[in-house]
């Protein structure tokens, strides 16, 4: 940090007239070193799903489009780029409250803490006959206060305002009643079908023989026939498509939209398990055992939060209107039904033999 | 008996006469006084003076702080002075120490380090003529290892009675005219070199009862440098 800005700080603190300085801050901090470090690492990382990164990101989007409008805010963004950078470049620093699949896979003896100005194995401080009990129970409190913050404003605080103030989160089935009214169209009519063949007297030997006489009711058949098959793949096809396209969703509608509650649940009983297992291990002078990944939420869960987030954003579209497929097979319906009864009682009147 | 005492080609007949000098020479003069051809001749000479050196000797660890005081047991009413300085007031004493800001005079600053002022306050009375300047001067230098230079420009604001800022020679008495000037192109670049390093500015400030302000402050410079130490040091 420049000693020029320290003073304009100081000065707008006291007297508050620095204004003819803050549009050159604004251009400084969005061309900063800083931030341009913690884009190429963003970019660099595009593909991991480590919640360490997918928060970097979010914060770094957040970061971009503040506007510099006084020294205090200048340096509390200056203090918030570096903290991202810090938290990209600091690859020993897990929480264990909250870290992807491979973060996990370090033992909680492993966690690296800052001890008195320096970094240090949690295991290590835990077991040394150097610190008070006191200083390590408080050190321990510090961690999960700050651990338990993190995931607050990184997981619960977003998951709740998506809860509070969804803009595009719809409720979506896996199979939709319009859907599910078709299919059993469908179902019906592939019966219809089936039973034709064996409706009494033989009904449908003459369609079948394609007879003169009843060109003008077997083509029909046959083409509906046709018809009814390609519909009946395109339905299963369509079908498939959308749930491969909606997995995300129905993963993160079903494990946090509708669980949220079971997940606040989850967090605080970890934190509280961690805190005691860890108050534990100082007073009595055990070690400190076990994988930071058995506190943590699943890296899972955190990756649906930023897809629901981005789902969010995006413009609504109205998952129930009627398609033109679904326009197509009414209408076939319609025929087929038509068609049948039409079938039924020409032989009736008998002049289908 | 008449007594002679050499020190850097200067002689003087009486212990009086050199404690009135030993300013001039103080690094000689500790060297001379602990020598015990000097401590014998002073118990030869005045068993008071010697049993009070011998006191101080086992008292007193620092050098400058010693030999200070061995000056006013031979003269315990001369005026201030110490390290070729001499002060015929308190006050010219503060204008000293600010007409310098924001540069800092290390042997002023070890005289409150080592609570000479209070000592020659005390020795002058002021411990009851001016009980409250001498109580503060006093809480400064007991407070001096908070903020050593911080604790050195109060010092100077204290001693020259004064609440004005002085800066280049000129002195300022309000915080807006003082920061007007200061942000003119000719003086930022100097002044921002080493305001936050000499603390002359945030003493000023103090005194003027911004300490809030200054809290606020340090919290967000503190923020912001510990992230920016973390990430230099990864």
């Amino acid at each position: 940090m420049k000693e020029e800005d320290k003073l304009l700080l100081l000065i707008e603190l006291v007297d508050g007239n620095v204004k003819e300085f803050l549009k050159e801050k604004n251009k400084e901090f969005h061309n900063s070193e800083t931030l341009l470090k913690i884009d190429d690492l963003i970019k660099k990382n595009h593909h991991s799903k480590s919640p360490k990164y997918l928060i970097a990101q979010r914060e770094y989007e957040k970061i971009k489009e503040v506007k510099i409008t006084s020294m205090e805010t200048y340096f509390i963004n200056i203090a918030r780029a570096e903290r991202i950078l810090s938290s990209l470049l600091n690859k020993e620093f897990v929480n264990p409250l909250m870290c992807s699949k491979e973060e996990g896979n370090i033992s909680l003896a492993s966690l690296v803490v800052n001890f008195n100005g320096k970094n240090a194995y949690l295991g290590d401080i835990i077991m040394s006959d150097v610190y008070l009990d006191n200083r390590k129970i408080d050190l321990v409190k510090e961690y999960i206060i700050t651990w338990r913050k993190e995931v607050d404003e990184t997981f619960i605080r977003p998951l709740q305002l998506l809860l509070t103030y969804p803009k595009n989160l719809p409720k979506k089935r896996r199979l939709p009643l319009n859907k599910l009214f078709i299919g059993l169209f469908l179902i019906i009519l592939n019966f219809l079908f089936a039973f034709s063949f064996f409706l009494k007297g033989n009904y449908i030997r003459p369609i079948l023989k394609f007879d003169y006489t009843n060109y003008f009711i077997s083509i029909p058949y046959f083409l509906l026939f046709a018809l009814l098959c390609i519909f009946d793949f395109s339905y299963i096809f369509l079908l498939l498509k959308r749930n491969n396209e909606h997995i995300d969703y129905f993963y993160a509608q079903e494990k946090l939209l509708f669980n949220s509650k079971q997940i606040m649940d989850e967090v605080r009983n970890n934190t509280e398990h961690l805190y005691q297992k860890m108050l534990n291990c100082i007073i009595y002078k055990q070690e400190l055992n076990g994988k930071a990944s058995q506190y943590s939420i699943s890296e899972n869960k955190i990756t649906a939060l930023s897809y629901l987030q981005e789902e969010n954003e995006r413009p609504e579209l109205d998952e129930d209107h009627i398609s033109n497929y679904e326009i197509v097979l009414i209408e076939l319906i319609v025929v087929l039904v038509v068609y049948f009864i039409a079938l039924i009682s020409l032989y009736q009147m008998g002049l289908i033999k | 008996m008449s007594i002679i005492i050499k020190i850097k080609n200067e002689e003087y007949t009486s212990f009086e006469e050199f404690g009135k000098n030993i300013y001039k020479y103080f690094d000689e003069a500790y060297k001379l006084v602990n020598t015990s051809k000097f401590l014998k001749l002073l118990k030869q000479e005045n068993i008071e003076y010697y049993d009070a050196i011998i006191k101080l000797r086992k008292e007193e660890t620092d050098e400058d702080a010693f030999i200070f005081k061995v000056q006013y047991v031979f003269c315990p009413l001369m005026e201030l002075k110490f390290r070729n300085y001499k002060f015929t007031s308190l006050k010219i004493l503060g204008r000293k120490i600010l007409l310098g800001a924001p540069k800092i005079d290390i042997y002023i600053k070890e005289a409150i380090k080592n609570k000479l002022f209070s000592y020659y306050l005390k020795l002058q009375g002021y411990d009851v003529l001016e009980k409250k300047l001498y109580e503060s001067v006093k809480n400064l230098e007991n407070n001096y290892l908070e903020n050593p230079n911080r604790c050195y420009f109060k010092m100077g604001f204290l001693l020259a009675g004064t609440q004005k800022i002085v800066y280049r020679r000129k002195w300022y008495d309000s915080v807006s005219t003082f920061f007007q000037e200061i942000l003119k192109p000719t003086m930022i670049h100097d002044f921002c070199k080493d305001f936050e390093k000499s603390q002359y500015v945030f003493a000023w400030l103090e005194l003027l009862g911004y300490q809030d302000k200054l809290n606020k402050y340090f919290s967000l410079t503190e923020t912001e440098k510990n992230w920016e130490d973390d990430n230099n040091v990864s």
